[in-house]
């Protein structure tokens, strides 16, 4: 099968505002279409970081991330976030007071996907997560944090970005739900040929990943035991 | 479009915070357009009062200023006794004169009050013995010989009684027949003689246009006049060869006494007409009895005295006035209307602060929801729109209740604070209603600023990431 690249980094480095430490050092990695990628490292490592530079959320101290070969520090970062880019993010990040289904709808406006059809796609991913009809009309604070997950997953889906990022998404999940959740980024990827970075820390996730990286000292690596 | 409609939602989610603050808008845009009511609604009565009143102010003999400059002179008489003498003619400004200061920009109008004798063939005389107490001798028109002979005087001495040639000339000049007085007022509030009681219409009408008069019912007798008859007359000097011709439309009775009857004489021969009646006749001897100016303001005065200064008045005259009649109606109303004004402020601005406040609060609260926007890609500029758009329905919701409330409160509130005013008869005013959306257009741009400089300050990606 030919591989088609989507996200690359170029020497990529980071170091927070007002700190002096680097957390990512100099990193390089093309990351290609439909693909799962897994991303380990004990807590503190910069996953986050490293995350939310790909998201379009922050611009890297050093170096480049490039999306379909444009630098993305050089686009327009709003347009990237709402059509390119799908996030997990590791606290949801959903909207509290509105329901499941409002926020995956709002997700898809934004995107600039409206009307009828858009509401018909917010159930159905939300089906496809595993949260039902009566479920996704309900506010957020009345969801569980696992449910609270699977709706962040399908909001990340949402926009039909072919990149979706995902930080600890199986967190909060027992083993089968988990196996649920790993099942649906294997189907994203491998069905709708998105390319999918899961940050996680267990290594039954990392069993289904095409591909297993390690972040440690700042650095990224294949994952050795892999 | 979703953004018009994820603010409407948003209002709905947040019902509680929503409420509070659609009421304190509520209760502000009230306050303001009750306030800017009663403030122009007694404007407008201050503004009748002072077209209606003005000031108003009287030509008079500045004493103070005379005596101090021209100190009368002591002169010792021939038995030794002292008396004072004042060796300075004030010349008293005349008819024309006042009619030269009354064309000023500071003059709203004038009251004029004048009177012209009369000369008539054909009207019959009230006889002295209807004139109680009365002993009219009438010196018009003799000769110099006759006045010599009636006054035992040279013709020195008779200059000396009447003041002047010219004076002594007139005398000679006036007609015989000059058998009444022709009075002219601007206004009917001039006849005093009416308002005191002393005469009273028992018939028609007053006098309101040109050629219209009333005359006495003693006069009316005398001469068979009802409503609605003419009579011609002319004017008192030898010269007035052209008659005018006056409608009556009323008829008065006296009820002087008779003391007071004797010393006016010819009372019953007083016909009543219109000031430019008289001014228009071209009679000769019309002369000026009083004339008040109606300033328009306060201000007005010392700027109109300069002027008739300036226009020949002499020095040692002065402007008589008094701001009593005009203040007692104006003053009251002023002051409520500087309360309301200062109410209107004060309520827009409390008003603001307490929606700045929670404006504040909120975006405090919605930092997050901000990040999670901006995090989905929202632009910058769509976040503060759709917050603009969430303020704006308040407002406007606000807006029209508080125009509602408006059309509703404001006659029976400025019934309570102004009384019975012509204005207050007068709904919500538009400019009410114009400055209350400006108001609610200033909360929302004031809440739109707040949003926007959130959105600009808190770059939205470690709201999340802080989270974490
Ligand atoms: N906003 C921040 N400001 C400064 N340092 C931060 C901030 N967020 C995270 N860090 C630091 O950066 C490092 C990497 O954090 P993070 O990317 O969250 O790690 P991980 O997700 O791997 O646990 C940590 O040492 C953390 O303390
Ligand atoms: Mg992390």
């Amino acid at each position: 099968m030919k591989t088609v690249s989507i996200l690359t980094l170029k020497d990529i480095s980071y170091g927070y505002d007002g700190t002096k430490r680097t957390v990512l050092h100099n990193i390089s990695y093309t990351f290609e279409k439909g693909k799962l990628y897994c991303i380990t490292g004990a807590s503190g490592e910069g996953k986050t970081t490293l995350l939310s530079l790909m998201a379009g959320l922050d611009l890297c101290s050093s170096g480049k991330i490039y999306y379909e070969n444009r630098d993305i520090a050089l686009t327009d970062r709003d347009e990237y976030r709402s059509k390119k880019v799908g996030v997990v993010f590791q606290g949801y990040n959903l909207l509290q007071n509105v329901t499941a289904a409002e926020n995956i709808m709002l997700s898809m406006n934004i995107a600039g996907k409206q009307g009828k059809q858009a509401n018909k796609v917010a159930y159905a991913l939300l089906e496809q997560v595993g949260i039902d009809q009566e479920k996704a009309d309900r506010k957020i604070l009345k969801l569980s944090g696992g449910e609270q997950q699977r709706v962040a997953i399908a909001r990340a889906a949402a926009n039909g970005s072919p990149v979706l990022i995902a930080d600890e998404p199986t967190g909060n999940l027992d083993a089968e739900n988990e196996r649920a959740v790993m099942d649906i980024f294997k189907k994203f990827s491998h069905e709708e040929n998105k390319c999918v970075i899961v940050v996680t820390h267990s290594q039954k996730a990392v069993g289904e990943a095409d591909v297993a990286l390690e972040l440690k000292r700042g650095e990224l690596s294949l994952h050795t035991d892999h | 479009m979703y953004i018009l409609k994820n603010a409407w939602k948003n209002l709905r989610r947040n019902k509680g915070r929503n409420f509070m603050v659609l009421l304190i808008a509520l209760i502000t845009l009230t306050s303001v357009t009750l306030s800017f009511s009663i403030k122009t609604i007694s404007d407008l009565a201050i503004t009748r009062y002072k077209n209606n009143f003005g000031v108003q102010a009287n030509i008079t003999v500045d004493w103070e200023k005379f005596n101090h400059e021209i100190p009368p002179a002591e002169k010792v008489n021939a038995d030794g006794s002292i008396s004072v003498e004042q060796n300075y003619e004030l010349s008293a400004p005349g008819l024309a004169d006042y009619l030269k200061y009354a064309d000023s920009q500071y003059v709203k109008r004038t009251l004029y009050d004048a009177s012209v004798a009369f000369a008539s063939d054909t009207l019959i005389p009230v006889p002295n013995n209807l004139r109680p107490g009365a002993e009219i001798i009438d010196i018009g028109g003799m000769t110099l010989d006759e006045l010599k002979k009636f006054f035992h005087e040279d013709e020195a001495g008779l200059k000396e009684i009447f003041g002047s040639t010219e004076e002594l000339q007139k005398v000679m000049d006036t007609k015989r027949n000059c058998i009444g007085t022709l009075w002219g007022f601007t206004d009917i509030s001039l006849l005093t003689d009416f308002t005191e009681g002393k005469r009273k219409l028992e018939q028609g009408e007053f006098p309101a246009e040109q050629g219209e008069c009333i005359v006495s019912t003693v006069f009316a007798e005398q001469n068979n006049l009802e409503t609605g008859d003419t009579i011609s007359v002319s004017g008192p000097n030898k010269a007035d060869t052209e008659e005018i011709t006056l409608k009556v439309t009323g008829i008065y009775a006296d009820y002087f006494s008779e003391a007071s009857a004797a010393e006016l004489g010819m009372v019953y021969a007083d016909v009543i007409t219109t000031f430019d009646t008289i001014m228009d006749s071209g009679f000769h001897d019309i002369s000026i009895n009083d004339a008040t100016f109606i300033l328009n303001t306060p201000d007005s005065v010392p700027l109109f005295l300069k002027e008739i200064h300036h226009k020949g008045l002499n020095e040692y005259y002065t402007l008589a006035y008094s701001t009593e009649d005009y203040e007692s109606n104006t003053k009251p109303l002023e002051n409520i209307s500087r309360i309301a004004k200062v109410f209107t402020l004060s309520a827009s601005v409390a008003g603001a602060a307490i929606l700045l406040l929670i404006s504040f609060f909120n975006i405090r609260e919605r930092k997050y929801e901000i990040g999670v926007l901006r995090a989905m890609g929202m632009k910058k500029t769509d976040v503060v729109k759709g917050m603009v758009y969430e303020t704006l329905i308040l407002m406007f919701i606000s807006f029209t209740f508080s125009v509602f409330l408006g059309f509703v409160l404001t006659k029976p509130m400025a019934a309570a604070l102004l009384g019975n005013l012509n204005e207050v008869n007068k709904t919500l005013p538009p400019a009410a209603i114009l400055f209350s959306a400006v108001i609610s257009l200033a909360f929302s741009v004031l809440a739109g600023v707040c949003s926007l400089l959130a959105v600009m300050r808190h770059e939205p990606m470690w709201i999340l990431v802080e989270r974490n």
